[in-house]
């Protein structure tokens, strides 16, 4: 079984590490682990060095380019507050393979870095680790933001791209926000033309990530097309993110997170949008 | 920067390596005709992805003026369209039974839209050009009428901006392909839709 998994994590993407690798690397001085649940539960116990950045509270829902530069500049100072200089590996842990630690990963990967994990399964998953409740002691640094536009969307970015063939839209909320049966902003509804379907689906039943293959069977049998572009998107840009890392692991090579989501496309009254009816 | 005049051309389809359509939007993106600047955006054949490429455009660029452009072959003349109807014929259904269904381009859109183009003032431009031109009442019910009908819903707000579309013929080089019908040289379907976009440029002001 440990073998089998092991493989499969292996097979999967260099944007995530398994436990075993986490063992494997414990005592490397240029590893740096970002916990990612809430407060809280850090301080109750965390795996021992881990260092706190819960992203729930950094929403981001602005993607003009002023919105986009105020969020670049949101991580930098973030990701100088973790001390994190962009040589190191950062492996961001929640309990499962989550969307805080996705979330972690991908606006790390978008602000540069390119060390940016996350462990697959998370604390559930690491199973040989003690928690602490020590918090150790690190220095801020001053990291170099060098933002990777090509896996960020912005509504610009999708407006003009709306019902091209080669650029896929992804909506991985629930089934009842994306048919507006619960409408989580000022309007119900979906980006025009959106294939569908849950985050979760992403996830198999131990909190890890599936296989490639699984992942990729699921997402061809959707429509989503490796050749295209494909464009997650939620309500606030997290379970995207997580959609952007199954994505990759799936072996799609071109996929941004529409940081913005509903919480910004659903907000405004001048974009388009289509309601989807359960068949 | 000028306004913008959104000048929307297709993809080549069934089998063309050509469509004039966007042949002449391509030609013509970045240039300023009677003060507005053309934008000029390559548009996908389907109703849905149509619709929602042109919606998502016009959002995108607040055009001052929308021209659809498309290619209906076998038409003798270009033909400035003067009605849009709310009927998606994805399927093909009117070719295969004859009945295009009832699908709408738009839930709940009215049935159609009327040409926001100074139709009369084109025609007149293009008859003393010499250039063949009609008005045609029908745009079918495929891509190119799901485009004229979603532009000119989505600018249904603002009813003093124009909006319409111009169907042209197949274009000389495909007329090998098409022996027993007519076709035109692509530079005078250029310059019918420059004087369309002049004349245009003029009733936007």
């Amino acid at each position: 079984m440990n073998q089998e998994k092991t493989a499969r994590a292996e097979g999967k993407t260099e944007l995530i590490v398994d436990a075993r690798w986490l063992r494997e690397h414990r005592d490397d001085t240029s590893l740096i682990l970002i916990d990612t649940r809430p407060v809280k539960d850090f301080h109750a116990g965390h795996l021992s060095g881990a260092r706190h950045f819960d992203p729930f509270p950094f929403h981001h829902t602005d993607t003009s380019e002023r919105g986009v530069a105020e969020f670049g500049a949101q991580l930098q100072w973030i990701f100088s507050a973790l001390g994190i200089t962009g040589h190191e590996t950062v492996v961001f842990y929640e309990n499962e393979s989550g969307m805080r630690a996705a979330r972690g990963q991908w606006a790390l990967e978008y602000a540069g870095h390119s060390k940016a994990r996350m462990l697959d399964g998370g604390l559930k998953a690491a199973t040989g680790e003690t928690l602490t409740t020590k918090v150790d002691k690190f220095a801020a640094t001053d990291f170099a933001l060098s933002p990777r536009a090509e896996v960020l969307a912005t509504y610009a970015y999708l407006l003009d791209r709306i019902g091209l063939p080669d650029v896929q839209i992804f909506d991985v909320r629930s089934a009842e926000e994306y048919f507006g049966e619960r409408v989580r902003a000022k309007h119900g509804g979906a980006i025009p033309g959106a294939f569908h379907q849950d985050w979760m689906a992403a996830l198999g039943a131990d909190g890890t990530v599936k296989s490639p293959a699984e992942l990729r069977a699921q997402f061809e049998a959707l429509g989503l097309d490796p050749a295209a572009e494909i464009i997650p998107y939620c309500q606030g840009g997290y379970r995207a993110a997580h959609a952007y890392l199954a994505l990759k692991i799936a072996g799609y090579p071109r996929v941004r997170n529409y940081l913005g989501s509903w919480a910004e496309w659903g907000n405004r009254d001048d974009l388009p949008i289509e309601h989807p009816r359960r068949k | 920067m000028p306004p913008i005049l959104m000048l929307a051309g297709f993809e080549p389809f069934r089998g063309e390596r050509i469509n004039p359509s966007w042949e002449i939007a391509r030609r013509l993106d970045g240039e300023v005709i009677g003060g507005l600047q053309i934008k000029s955006v390559r548009v996908p054949v389907g109703c849905a992805k149509a619709a929602r490429r042109i919606t998502g455009a016009i959002v995108r660029y607040r055009p001052r003026a929308v021209i659809g452009l498309g290619e209906a072959g076998g038409r003798p003349a270009i033909s400035l369209e003067r009605v849009a109807i709310n009927l998606a014929d994805e399927r093909g259904r009117l070719v295969k039974s004859g009945d295009p269904g009832f699908t709408p381009v738009v839930r709940g859109g009215p049935d159609a839209y009327f040409s926001r183009l100074p139709l009369r003032a084109i025609i007149g431009e293009l008859d003393r050009k010499d250039i063949p031109a009609s008005v045609s009442l029908t745009a079918g019910a495929y891509a190119c009428n799901a485009l004229m009908y979603a532009a000119l819903h989505s600018l249904r707000r603002t009813p003093c901006l124009p909006v319409g579309f111009i169907h042209l013929p197949y274009e000389a080089r495909q007329a090998g392909r098409h022996r027993n019908l007519p076709s035109m040289a692509l530079a005078t379907m250029e310059n019918a839709v420059r004087i369309a976009i002049a004349a245009t440029a003029r009733s936007a002001r």
